[in-house]
């Protein structure tokens, strides 16, 4: 159990926390929530003493967090940030140890819990445990991002918008996954967004600040059938209609920002594409945009040749909507055939854009909040 | 013969003093930046001293010794490798530091773990950088009779005859050179897969 009482932090006079006081209950998945600036990093931050309160107490199971040791206190919080932060110097394993060497595990051990974790997570020992940061996407790197701040078993785990900077496609693929560990695992999660879509898809609970202040505290359905405040509103409401979910088409839930390259690009190119943008899959489109299929960079790492261009392992097994279809058709696809995502075409077969999980969640939540709202 | 392996110990023992020094001095400057951005420049003064002034004072207080030699040397073999390792250490990812900071790594840990092997590559150009130095300066040995290379080259310049000069300057750019291979070979050795640029 995690207790805020009474936390109130000022920068150079100017109060950025006021007076906070929460409870987080064991195994809870939290996110906090609001505007830029309002103060949710600071307020994360200060649970393993990154940043120090000015008043107030912090306890984590009763004890008070500045009566701990610095390093018994961080070693057992896990902690991930949004530029991943691994050790460029170091491998996969030894990124993932960092925190069981700090406590002195065996050496046995370490290799154990590395095999362990990466498994968890899709990522095969044998190919994974060796690479370095650098030669892996965005996606994969902030996996082991996850997996570093859990290898020591931590009760806790803080996270500062860690997907922010991956695309819409990993995004969700590392929030199911991130859902599902921490379910296993029951470990209580603070987690910092600004998005909405993600809030709502990962909390037990969202916390949403303002001006170092808690504006509301509830179960996500709860904040969207009644939002307290209307900055709350705001956040949810960006893309509101009074549409019906059955009505909506693809294309007004589709994301438009899709990262696709052309089939004429080069294998490491697009590698080094997809590593620059952090995602694990592309889109792929001939000079005119007209759909060919997709790359994932598994294949692209096994049976892409350097050199060749990448037209021999465009996938074709993603499935694509129109615009005009039903949102429906696309949560179908999704949910009862497992797919990470769909594309939407126009007419003409070119792309426009992509459903992920996290738009429908969106879409749902904006119907929601509607219906209660007119 | 005698002569190179002269020279050679005195760069060798020079840059290793130097660097050791350059290297915990960068550390500790890292740790006050405030108070590094007037102290770099303050050190770089040293630089500008002409080397045989500094032999010279050196002379007048320790003699005509070897130590004369390996102190002058030293002394100006720190300020590359501080240079570079500085910078290599304030540069480092400020997220890498956060990130080790807060999974529990303490100020040590993170210097052995993470700042200094994300400074090593330009540590090791630093070094680098004096090695090459220092061949040139170790010449000034010969001025207070410590021997070395530089002895064929005043003997040289005194009398007038070429070939003593060509004697002692063409091993020292020789070995300039391949102290300068043999650094960068090491430098690809220790760098890690993860920091090299493909
Ligand atoms: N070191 C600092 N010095 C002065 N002001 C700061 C510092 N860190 C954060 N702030 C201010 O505190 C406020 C809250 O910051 P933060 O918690 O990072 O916000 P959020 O994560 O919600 O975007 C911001 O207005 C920010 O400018
Ligand atoms: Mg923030």
């Amino acid at each position: 159990m995690i207790e805020f009482q009474h936390i109130s932090k000022s920068y150079h006079g100017k109060p950025i926390i006021n007076d906070l006081s929460f409870t987080i209950n064991d195994g809870e998945f939290i996110v906090l929530i609001g505007p830029s600036g309002c103060g949710k990093t600071t307020t994360l931050k200060m649970i393993n003493r990154l940043i120090p309160m000015d008043s107030g107490k912090i306890l984590i199971d009763n004890e008070d967090i500045t009566q701990k040791d610095l390093t018994d206190l961080r070693t057992h919080i896990g902690y991930v940030i949004q530029q991943i932060g691994l050790f460029p110097n170091m491998t996969v394993a030894q990124n993932i140890s960092v925190v069981p060497r700090l406590l002195k595990w065996e050496k046995e051990d370490m290799d154990k819990r590395v095999r362990e974790l990466l498994e968890m997570v899709d990522l095969p020992y044998e190919e994974y445990a060796h690479k370095y940061p650098n030669e892996m996407s965005g996606g994969q790197q902030q996996r082991v991002g996850v997996l570093r701040a859990l290898a020591a078993r931590p009760p806790v785990l803080l996270m500062d918008e860690p997907f922010g900077a991956l695309d819409p496609i990993t995004r969700d693929t590392l929030q199911e996954e991130l859902k599902d560990l921490q379910q296993k695992l029951n470990i209580t999660t603070v987690f910092v967004t600004h998005d909405m879509e993600e809030a709502i898809k990962l909390g037990d609970k969202i916390v949403f600040m303002d001006k170092g202040d808690i504006v509301q505290m509830d179960s996500p359905e709860e904040m969207l059938r009644n939002p307290k405040a209307d900055i709350i509103r705001q956040f949810m409401g960006k893309h509101t209609k009074q549409n019906n979910t059955i009505e909506l088409t693809c294309g007004e839930i589709m994301k438009t920002n899709v990262l696709k390259v052309d089939s004429k690009r080069k294998v490491l190119e697009s590698l080094e594409l997809m590593r620059s943008k952090g995602t694990d899959s592309v889109v792929v489109v001939d000079k005119t945009n007209t759909y060919l299929g997709i790359v994932n960079i598994d294949d692209l790492q096994k049976r892409g040749v350097p050199g060749q261009t990448i037209e021999n392992i465009i996938r074709n097994d993603v499935i694509t909507l129109s615009t005009e279809a039903h949102a429906k058709e696309a949560m179908d696809a999704i949910q009862n055939q497992r797919a990470d995502f769909v594309v939407v075409l126009n007419d003409k077969q070119k792309v426009v854009g992509i459903i992920t999980k996290g738009s429908i969640a969106r879409s749902l939540s904006t119907t929601l909040w509607g219906e209660n709202n007119v | 013969m005698n002569a190179i392996l002269t020279h050679f110990y005195f760069v060798i023992i020079s840059v290793t003093i130097g660097s050791i020094i350059a290297v915990i001095l960068a550390i500790a400057l890292s740790r006050f930046k405030k108070a590094a951005k007037y102290l770099m420049p303050i050190l770089g003064i040293f630089q500008t001293i002409p080397g045989i002034v500094f032999i010279g004072v050196l002379f007048i207080y320790i003699g005509m010794r070897p130590e004369t030699i390996i102190i002058a040397l030293s002394v100006y073999a720190i300020l590359p490798v501080l240079k570079n390792a500085y910078t290599g250490i304030v540069t480092v990812d400020p997220a890498l530091i956060e990130a080790g900071r807060g999974i529990g790594m303490n100020p040590w840990i993170l210097l052995w773990r993470v700042e200094l092997p994300m400074a090593l590559n330009s540590i090791i150009t630093g070094i680098r950088m004096s090695t090459i130095y220092t061949v040139s300066w170790a010449v000034l040995a010969a001025m207070i009779g410590q021997g070395g290379l530089g002895e064929f080259i005043y003997i040289g310049i005194n009398s007038n005859m070429k070939q003593f000069i060509v004697m002692g300057s063409i091993p020292a750019a020789l070995m300039a050179i391949g102290l300068g291979f043999l650094i960068d070979k090491v430098q690809v050795k220790l760098t890690p897969r993860g920091l090299r640029r493909n």
